[in-house]
């Protein structure tokens, strides 16, 4: 029975020793493992705190930039709060630039209301004063005309009474003489227009007036001027525009502007060739 | 008094009790050679030593 039990327990305290684990290798191998991982952990320390150190230079360098951006924005703030201002301030005389302006605007279109119908007003009167100048100048002729007609007839009248004394005077002598009567007075020839200029030749003239689109020049219809003939105003050797003729009296003429290339002005050469 | 000489009655007894002692010793020298295995030469000695 002992001898059983004894290799029952040699038995059993093989089996336990032959399961049992190798603490002492566990224990080297952890303790191995514990030096790896402390000299990595010092390493990862070592790393830490250099990252350590980089973000506090780094937090310094950003707590720099935001006091520099902080004073920026306070900056722009006051820049801003200052441009509102202005902006205000602006919008305000904009505002009341804009009444002033409708009321320029509005005097503006009164103006040229006024400025429009003055013009018509004045084109009107214009066409009128050319008009009444054609008149004058024909009634001025017609006038003339009548003067030497009229002189024409005294000095025939002067003539006919001289004859007719001479006449009474042989009568009265009782003696005709075979002599023709011969009066003082000499005998007018009846008063006739001016020839008027051939064509084909050079009109020259000054301008005398100058209005807007109209001109007027110093030659008329005694120096061959007809309607629709084209003038060529000159300054000197420069070319300024061309007049065609619209209107013609005795010694002026009216027309209308065309080719402009300045403006006329009075006493400026007027020609019908260049 | 005389000697009494006495005698096993059956050698299987006797076998068996060797096969045990056997496999004691066998178990005892296991254990020691995986012990040496495991901690060394020196964990048989301070084993034996009392701690201080």
């Amino acid at each position: 029975m002992l001898s059983v039990f004894s290799l029952l327990l040699a038995g059993m305290v093989v089996t336990f020793v032959g399961n049992t684990n190798n603490y002492k290798q566990w224990y080297e191998e952890e303790k191995n493992l514990t030096t790896i991982l402390q000299a990595e952990l010092t390493t990862k320390d070592e790393q830490y705190n250099v990252q350590v150190k980089k973000i506090d230079e780094i937090k310094q360098q950003e707590n720099q930039e935001l006091q520099s951006l902080r004073a920026d924005k306070n900056q722009l703030a006051s820049d801003l709060r200052k441009a509102e201002r202005l902006a205000q301030q602006y919008q305000g005389q904009a505002e009341s630039w804009k009444g002033v302006m409708t009321g320029f605007e509005q005097s503006v279109r009164n103006l040229q209301a006024s400025l429009s119908q003055t013009q018509t007003q004045l084109d009107h009167a214009r066409t009128q004063g050319v008009k009444d100048q054609k008149e004058l100048n024909q009634i001025t002729a017609d006038l003339y005309e009548k003067i030497v007609q009229l002189q024409s007839l005294e000095a025939e009248r002067r003539r006919l009474l001289e004859q007719k004394k001479e006449l009474e005077n042989r009568v009265t002598t009782g003696g005709l003489s075979a002599k023709e009567i011969i009066p003082v007075t000499p005998l007018n020839r009846t008063a006739s227009p001016a020839t008027t200029a051939p064509a084909g030749t050079d009109v020259k003239g000054l301008v005398v007036e100058v209005q807007q689109n109209l001109i007027t020049l110093s030659v008329g219809s005694a120096d061959g001027v007809k309607e629709n003939m084209v003038f060529h105003i000159t300054r000197g050797d420069r070319f300024l525009c061309d007049v065609v003729v619209t209107n013609v009296d005795i010694n002026r003429c009216a027309g209308v502007l065309d080719l402009i290339q300045q403006s006329p002005q009075v006493g400026d050469t007027a020609s019908t060739e260049l | 008094m005389a000697k009494k000489a006495t005698s096993p009655d059956s050698d299987v007894y006797t076998a068996f009790l060797a096969l045990a002692c056997l496999a004691v010793l066998a178990a005892a020298v296991f254990v020691t050679l995986t012990c040496m295995d495991y901690y060394g030469s020196d964990a048989l000695i301070k084993i034996a030593q009392t701690p201080k």
